[in-house]
């Protein structure tokens, strides 16, 4: 055993579209143990949702995993027949999504749907299943559960139908849970008791998560490691510790200027990084980031850095930090 | 367990969309007379036998008799019962709509789910199929298949059928493709459901409320093409009574000018039921809008 839940090596997914294939995502690799949670962050359109459901091969018709592997348990899921994906989904994989208002079907009972994906994935029917869901539903902190596994979606307010959908996902107590921006939708308040409930849940039962957010404040709050993804790559990873404490890729240190923050030195207007995410099928040559970046030297505009391993457990993308490293490591060698 | 209790809308007993239904349902009074006199219609078709004093089949020796103590609504030609023929005939209009219906939305549902489900080339084909049954003139096309396949219930129901299922398929493709593209498909999916899981028993009664509306409507509209195809020879044959032949045997002069209880009754029944189920229609199409 390689003692990792999930194992994502050179991942890339690709899509056909009117322009041609893009690959919204590429060369994807990292990996999550039992119980850790891996936080993906990134801008708008760098890939994240995609990653997050080529993990399940949830790509639709026009999109596919080009190369690479995904190993739960180091079961090789690329090449699972689709009848043997729709056993690990929700069993093994669940995936808890950043609409709670319109991901549960408007004309079902909370408890139909809860109780649906129970009897579907475990040997649990009638009274056992509805007394599992019951408490599915007590666990993520629903009051009055019985009550509630009777209601329709509407009548819950959007933190509780996303604690219903969390209750949903852990059910069957799945060992990998993907997050795509669960809180996003969430008053801060409500954010904050969600993150706590996840946190909860996967410590219980060793489950590990896959979060996905834009949102930096979510990844203090919830990682173990940090995947920095930008136009389809991941430029940085790291714990999150290193992370917050160096970040080494210019545009971890852009999102995290971006960020206001209270009581520090830093003081008046933010910073934020110009430009925007380029459409995939206008990649820049070279450094994918090089347009935006204010580090950018002449070897970014034309060749792609590779993800280079940095200090203990690091990896970054950039030809500036690797050099800052290699500067570093030289100077204390000589 | 110390979790917050986030404040909640404070409703006691959530009414369960079917009762919200229902309420709103009940506003519409036309709608609720309509339902009414729709279910007296069904129980004298059911209980035809039980309610007729005569034969509808059965000769006496009057003929062309004016209503009496002893035959209701008079006699025709033949000397049957018209009172008794009258509720025969409603068992076989009603019957011929139920039918025409249930076969057509069936098929209709069936079609524009795998249709939208599926998409690409699949889709298109269906959708071209739709055009070109819609493009038909219809009716001549009907009286040409019913002299080929010869007048009878089950071609008439067939015929029908065959030339309602398109606007069926076409209003469940129209739905199922706005609904499937909604994150509780993907949710679904995401829950490892299969894809007539999904189709069946997650998209299918979201799809449900425009089907049950067209389908009402529908039932009117069989029943008047029945009685048409039928005033033309073409539908239910004698000596069954359909409202439609009914009328059709009373075409002549002297009859529409002297003996009006040969085709007044029949041409009563055909509006009654058809308004009644057109209110019902309009009752179902109010109640289930959600924007209503």
């Amino acid at each position: 055993m390689s003692g990792y839940t999930l194992e994502v090596e050179n991942l890339t997914v690709a899509f056909r579209t009117e322009l041609g294939e893009v690959r919204p995502v590429e060369g994807l690799t990292f990996a999550v143990k039992p119980g850790e949670t891996l936080c993906i962050v990134g801008e708008s359109g760098s890939g994240k949702t995609v990653a997050a459901l080529s993990l399940l091969r949830l790509l639709g018709k026009n999109g596919g995993i080009r190369a690479g592997s995904v190993r739960l348990n180091g079961e090789e899921l690329t090449r699972k027949s689709e009848t043997e994906m729709r056993s690990i989904r929700g069993r093994d994989i669940a995936m808890i999504f950043q609409e709670p208002m319109v991901s549960l079907n408007p004309v079902f009972t909370i408890g139909h749907q809860l109780t649906e994906a129970i009897r579907l994935h475990t040997d649990r029917r009638g009274k056992a299943a509805k007394a599992h869901a019951v408490e599915m539903l007590r666990r993520v902190g629903i009051p009055r559960p019985e009550a509630v596994y009777g209601e329709y979606p509407h009548t819950l307010s959007g933190g509780m139908r996303q604690r219903a959908m969390i209750a949903m996902a852990v059910a069957c107590e799945p060992r990998l849970l993907i997050a795509d921006e669960p809180t996003t939708a969430l008053d801060v308040t409500v954010q904050a008791q969600i993150l706590e409930l996840m946190k909860r849940l996967a410590a219980g039962s060793g489950t590990s998560i896959v979060l996905i957010t834009h949102d930096l404040g979510v990844v203090a709050e919830m990682a173990d490691q940090v995947a920095v993804m930008y136009a389809g790559q991941i430029v940085e990873t790291a714990d999150v510790y290193s992370l917050f404490e160096n970040p080494l890729h210019p545009y971890t240190r852009g999102l995290m200027r971006s960020l206001p923050a209270f009581g520090s030195e830093r003081e008046g207007r933010l910073s934020a990084i110009p430009g925007a995410v380029p459409p995939l099928s206008r990649l820049p040559r070279g450094c994918r980031f090089h347009p935006r970046c204010p580090m950018a030297e002449s070897i970014c505009e034309s060749e792609e850095p590779e993800l280079q391993p940095a200090e203990v457990s690091r990896r970054v993308r950039c030809w500036a930090a690797s050099g800052e490293i290699r500067r570093f490591a030289g100077r204390q060698g000589g | 367990m110390s979790e917050a209790i986030e404040p909640e809308r404070a409703r006691t007993g959530s009414a369960g969309p079917f009762r919200q239904f229902a309420g709103r349902f009940c506003r519409h009074k036309l709608a609720v007379v309509g339902l009414a006199v729709t279910a007296a219609l069904i129980l004298t078709a059911l209980l035809a036998p039980l309610l007729s004093p005569h034969s509808p089949y059965s000769v006496s020796d009057t003929f062309s008799s004016p209503p009496s103590s002893r035959h209701w609504l008079g006699t025709d030609p033949v000397g049957r019962d018209v009172f008794s023929r009258l509720i025969a005939a409603s068992r076989v209009s009603l019957a011929v709509g139920f039918a025409t219906v249930a076969l057509y939305v069936t098929a209709g549902t069936l079609i524009g789910l795998v249709s939208a489900y599926v998409g690409g080339w699949v889709d298109l084909i269906v959708m071209r199929v739709t055009d070109m049954f819609m493009a038909f003139p219809f009716l001549m096309v009907i009286l040409v298949v019913v002299s080929v396949l010869g007048a009878s219930l089950q071609t008439i129901v067939f015929v029908l059928a065959l030339f309602s299922w398109p606007t069926v398929a076409r209003l469940v493709r129209s739905s199922v493709l706005s609904l499937k593209e909604q994150d509780f498909v993907k949710a679904g999916r995401a829950l490892g459901f299969g894809a007539p899981r999904i189709l069946f028993r997650h998209l299918l009664p979201n799809a449900l409320a425009p089907i049950v509306v067209n389908a009402t409507f529908g039932v009117a509209g069989a029943i008047l093409s029945e009685s048409g195809l039928s005033f033309l020879g073409m539908g239910v044959q004698p000596p069954a009574a359909s409202w439609g032949n009914m009328l059709g045997d009373a075409q002549s002069l002297t009859v529409l000018t002297d003996q009006p209880w040969l085709w007044l009754p029949p041409g009563l029944m055909l509006l009654i039921a058809v308004l009644a189920i057109n209110f019902v229609g309009d009752g179902l199409r109010d109640a289930l809008d959600p924007n209503g």
